[in-house]
């Protein structure tokens, strides 16, 4: 019996016999009711033989038409016993709603808010229930599948008229709406009704300024409100101290330290940290809603532009996904060079963290040599795909093309080439006492926080977690492959940076495993209604062509269904969540990233340190705020 | 008065303001080179050959651009605070010694603008003042960043120059003059006469302290540019902040300038047969290296946190300091009493107290590797929610 199954029967004795059961390829979920679900959770968390420790993912599927519309979807992990297992309900009422989870899973508060941001479905119990991606003065729900896609024409002299009468939700469009309503009360306008007195409503108040940081007197981070259980606000009028009066400081988001475009609202008592709260967004695309509008293979792309620093990785975690969804694997060939061409995105991730940490740490030398080496990385890449950055070069089904000849050669040029540089950087930061300084004992993350809040890769290991996906739930070849996982215990910006460099130098022996162990063949499936055909075949025979032609304009088509699939990139698990609904376009498609889920944790441990150790501890943190915001 | 006395001041005025701001400006493309070539980089090499005109596109660029001052600033304080950066770094100069006295047009030309008996209190005590610019710019900015870059300034002056001033001190004991004159004549001859062989300690903590000054790294905490964006500079833009630059630049100068001549002999050269008239050179010698040292620690080094750097000029510096001028203050006795070889006395009484440097040093790091500020620390708290 498999541990899902278990799961369900655990479930099924506690909830009743009514609960329905949906396998996807190994991925199981159960269809709880709304008023169950944070007792079934709480089952999965306290049974000691389920022992499902974090949530790691929750979203959202929008069911357009349907009645009850919103169906949250949780995705549970269980470390000790390598399993994941996923629960779904329905939201009810107007507006719908579901209980927290942040009572069970502190962890689940971020995904909760960006739920909540997303399709309007609320939260009841959430302490702090508020936008999170979008502005806090925005007036809908984006992912919801009635929520109008594009409309972002300029409006110049000439055409202002035409645009303003597509875009209904602008105030000029409102009002060529309401004309155009007044000729004829049946016309639907955009992708709401002018009629709806609430959208008109929303949209002729001003806009008011965000109103999240007053003057700064004394406490004033309470419009913004408080940032949640995690990290509960020190009282700052200490009477016992003096200097009780704070300052709020904002940095970010354009800082030079913040790595993008994360901005951290500080309460300072001097150069001391009262509280942060972590305020992302500001990179926010929408590139859910881009690829719930394309086809899978025109989704693909828009994975890379999101985890930039490891874009191959997020191609492989969609594509995982995708076959998932499909039931199909990838040829040997794809899967070996698929690992090799991993751990180097994951080189040169690590790189791109360690060189900009010792740059914001004030060391600028370790910075230039680390974009060195990892420019090497990216000439490879350039070598094998033609892109240097967005590669898009796993594809589902396996690859977008075969091996160039010499990537044998070139990446074991790389390979041979990169220790002794990592020596020479770990050298020059560690062995200097400013630098221990500056990362030992700064930033503890404890062990006993990682798994509620949600903190997965090198952030856990570094704080005594022994968990990796590639070992521990091996995807493609990792389980043939022998490395070790290294781990530390001391959970503090030091001991996030050594697991870097550690993992580096593992990186280095499974690449070269990998290396060896690509065998002959496809590259790519030889399913022809996933994998294109080849050219040549394309010039002689008339079902290539049609294939050919079917897939790159209208795509391939999944089975109706959910999967949830996730690998170990560079900053913890990254998953993606997929429904679909047989169409050729994902229905729902969410990215899980590593690091918006353990940015979470981060306003704990950075209480009480100084500005500095702020910096460092976002530099060790390693956001991506592609990622994040997505 | 003498009116060629009076040209003369003009000319040699005028001739160092000009070598120390062509100077600056050199000294930012030779920072360019040094941090490049460290970093496997090529560096300036567009504007002309080697990229030697750049620094002359940089000041272009700056007097051209426009100059924001923000709505909400102290208007007067503003504008005036690198005027005071820039004015006391370059005034620094004119008690340093750089050669021996020449004859020119029938005069007795003295390489140095002025021989004030007490030189030496005349230097500390300008450039302490350079702090009030980088203070005041802070605060009259309004701006957050640059009121922490500007307190941290000030915390960080505090904190080093008691000790700066004390590291000078075994020299000033040595010699029995605060003129730097007579200071640089006490050390004629050859090499070994020099007072860093004397004062190997305070020669360090002059160093050290003299990398403080001037906010280089690791001390650049004031303008800590990942911490603090720009740090008490952030809201100046255009001229006024080439004017702190410059400073920043022109005082790491001044620094190189009085550490050569506190204890590496200044303009004289290292053997006593070399003939005097080559004393600038080797002044200029002296400073280049030091510069480069600067230069060098700058790609290297990652920045102090500030309490440490606190606890570093408080705990380590300044004690180490004291104790170099009571041990220099006690040898110096002996030699009174004892008439012993004084050279060798003084090198010991310096060389065990390096020895103490050292185990200090090490005995700060380790402690402050161990111990953190005890605040309400998060791990405590983290195991205590969670258990």
């Amino acid at each position: 019996m498999s541990h899902a199954d278990l799961t369900f029967d655990k479930l099924r004795a506690q909830f009743g016999d009514g609960l329905q059961r949906e396998d996807n390829h190994g991925h199981v979920s159960i269809l709880v009711p709304t008023e169950q679900i944070v007792a079934a959770a709480k089952l999965l968390l306290t049974d000691p033989e389920l022992a499902y420790t974090q949530v790691v993912d929750i979203t959202a599927v929008d069911w357009w038409g349907r009645s009850p519309r919103f169906e949250v979807v949780y995705q549970f992990l269980s470390h000790p016993n390598h399993a994941r297992f996923s629960l779904r309900t329905y939201a009810q009422g107007d507006p719908p709603t579901v209980p927290s989870l942040t009572s069970v899973f502190p962890g689940a508060n971020w995904f909760e808010r960006e739920t909540y941001d997303m399709f309007g479905v609320r939260f009841e119990g959430h302490p702090d229930l508020r936008r999170i991606l979008m502005p806090h003065n925005f007036n809908d729900h984006p992912l919801r599948r009635d929520f109008p896609l594009g409309y972002e024409e300029v409006a110049f002299s000439h055409n202002a008229h035409e645009i303003h009468k597509r875009k209904s939700f602008t105030p000029q469009g409102l009002a060529l709406a309401a004309e155009a309503k007044q000729q004829n009360p049946d016309i639907l306008i955009g992708a709401q009704s002018v009629s709806d007195p609430d959208y008109k409503a929303r949209w002729s108040q001003p806009i008011e300024p965000t109103g999240g940081i007053r003057q700064h007197t004394g406490v004033a981070l309470e419009d913004v409100a408080t940032i949640g259980p995690m990290a509960e606000p020190t009282p700052s009028e200490d009477l016992d101290d003096p200097f009780s009066g704070t300052m709020v400081m904002n940095i970010g988001p354009h800082h030079p330290a913040t790595h993008g475009v994360l901005r951290l609202v500080t309460e300072l008592n001097g150069e001391r940290i009262v509280r942060v709260m972590p305020d992302i967004g500001f990179l926010h695309t929408g590139i859910e809603k881009t690829m719930e509008s394309k086809s899978y293979l025109k989704a693909l792309p828009c994975t890379d532009r999101t985890g930039y620093a490891s874009p191959l990785h997020c191609n492989m975690a969609f594509s995982g996904c995708i076959e998932r969804l499909l039931g199909l694997d990838a040829p040997p060939k794809a899967q070996w060079a698929r690992v090799v061409l991993l751990e180097l995105d994951r080189i040169s991730s690590h790189l791109l963290c360690i060189g900009s940490a010792s740059l914001d740490m004030g060391a600028s030398s370790p910075f230039l040599w680390a974009v060195d080496d990892r420019e090497q990385v990216y000439d490879i890449m350039e070598f094998t795909s033609g892109a240097r950055m967005m590669t898009s070069f796993i594809r589902p089904g396996g690859l977008a093309y075969d091996l160039p000849q010499g990537f044998d050669r070139v990446v074991r040029r790389y390979l041979d080439y990169l220790p002794s540089r990592l020596d020479m950087i770990e050298e020059v930061l560690v062995g200097n006492p400013i630098f221990l300084d500056r990362t030992q004992n700064v930033g503890v993350l404890t062990k006993a926080d990682v798994l509620p809040y949600n903190v997965s890769g090198p952030h856990a290991r570094a704080s005594g977690i022994d968990w990796d996906l590639r070992r521990d739930m091996p995807y493609l070849i990792y389980d043939q492959l022998k490395f070790d996982v290294p781990v530390r215990t001391t959970g503090d910006v030091y001991a996030r940076f050594m697991i870097r460099f550690a993992e580096m130098r593992e990186s280095l022996k499974i690449a070269r495993q990998a290396l060896d162990g690509i065998p002959a063949g496809r590259w790519m499936t030889a399913d022809r209604k996933v994998a294109p055909p080849p050219k040549e075949e394309i010039a002689i025979s008339m079902e290539s062509l049609i294939h050919h032609f079917k897939i790159w304009t209208e795509g391939f088509r999944t089975p109706p269904g959910q999967a949830y699939f996730a690998i170990e990139s560079p900053r913890g698990e990254m998953g993606f969540f997929m429904t679909s609904d047989g169409s050729a376009k994902p229905y729902r498609c969410h990215e899980r990233s590593g690091v918006f889920a353990s940015l979470q944790a981060m306003p704990l441990v950075c209480k009480d340190g100084l500005i500095s150790d702020l910096i460092a501890i976002i530099a060790s943190w390693d956001p991506i705020l592609g990622e994040i915001d997505r | 008065m003498d009116l060629g006395l009076l040209v003369e001041w003009i000319i040699k005025s005028v001739v160092i303001m000009g070598v120390l701001l062509t100077g600056f400006a050199y000294e930012t493309w030779l920072e360019r080179k040094v941090v490049s070539k460290m970093q496997f980089r090529i560096g300036p090499n567009r504007a002309g050959p080697f990229g030697l005109l750049l620094p002359l596109a940089d000041g272009i660029k700056l007097i051209f651009k426009e100059e924001l001052t923000p709505a909400m600033a102290d208007k007067w304080v503003f504008r005036i605070a690198p005027i005071m950066s820039m004015v006391v770094a370059l005034i620094t100069f004119a008690v340093i010694p750089v050669g021996p006295s020449i004859n020119l047009f029938g005069r007795v030309i003295p390489l140095r603008l002025a021989d004030v008996n007490i030189g030496l209190m005349y230097v500390l005590a300008v450039s302490s003042l350079g702090i009030y610019g980088i203070v005041l710019g802070g605060w009259s900015s309004n701006n957050k960043y640059a009121l922490l870059g500007g307190m941290r300034s000030a915390a960080q002056l505090i904190s080093y120059e008691l000790a700066l001033g004390l590291s000078l001190m075994g020299v000033v004991m040595l010699t029995g003059s605060l003129s730097l004159v007579d200071i640089v004549n006490a050390q004629a001859g050859n090499f070994w006469n020099w007072n860093i062989f004397l004062q190997p300690l305070g020669f360090i903590l002059y160093g050290i302290c003299g990398l403080a000054e001037t906010n280089r790294a690791p001390f650049d905490l004031p303008e800590a540019e990942q911490e603090l964006t720009a740090g008490y500079h952030t809201e100046y833009s255009g001229m006024k902040f080439a004017l702190f630059f410059m400073a920043e630049y022109i005082n790491m100068v001044n620094v190189s300038a009085i550490a050569s001549t506190m204890f590496l002999g200044g303009w004289r050269a290292p053997f006593g047969f070399i003939p005097e008239w080559t004393g600038p050179i080797w002044f200029f010698i002296k400073v280049i290296t030091f510069l480069f040292i600067y230069i060098w620690l700058r790609a290297t080094v990652p920045r102090l946190r500030y309490d440490q750097l606190m606890n570093f000029g408080w705990k380590v510096l300044l004690p180490l300091a004291i104790a170099n001028v009571i041990v220099t203050a006690i040898t110096m006795a002996l030699r009174q009493v004892y008439a012993p070889n004084a050279v060798v006395t003084v090198t010991f009484g310096s060389l065990l107290l390096m020895i103490a440097a050292v185990f200090l040093w090490r005995s700060w790091t380790s402690r402050s590797m161990r111990r953190r500020p005890p605040l309400h620390g998060t791990s405590a708290e983290g195991a205590a929610r969670t258990a």
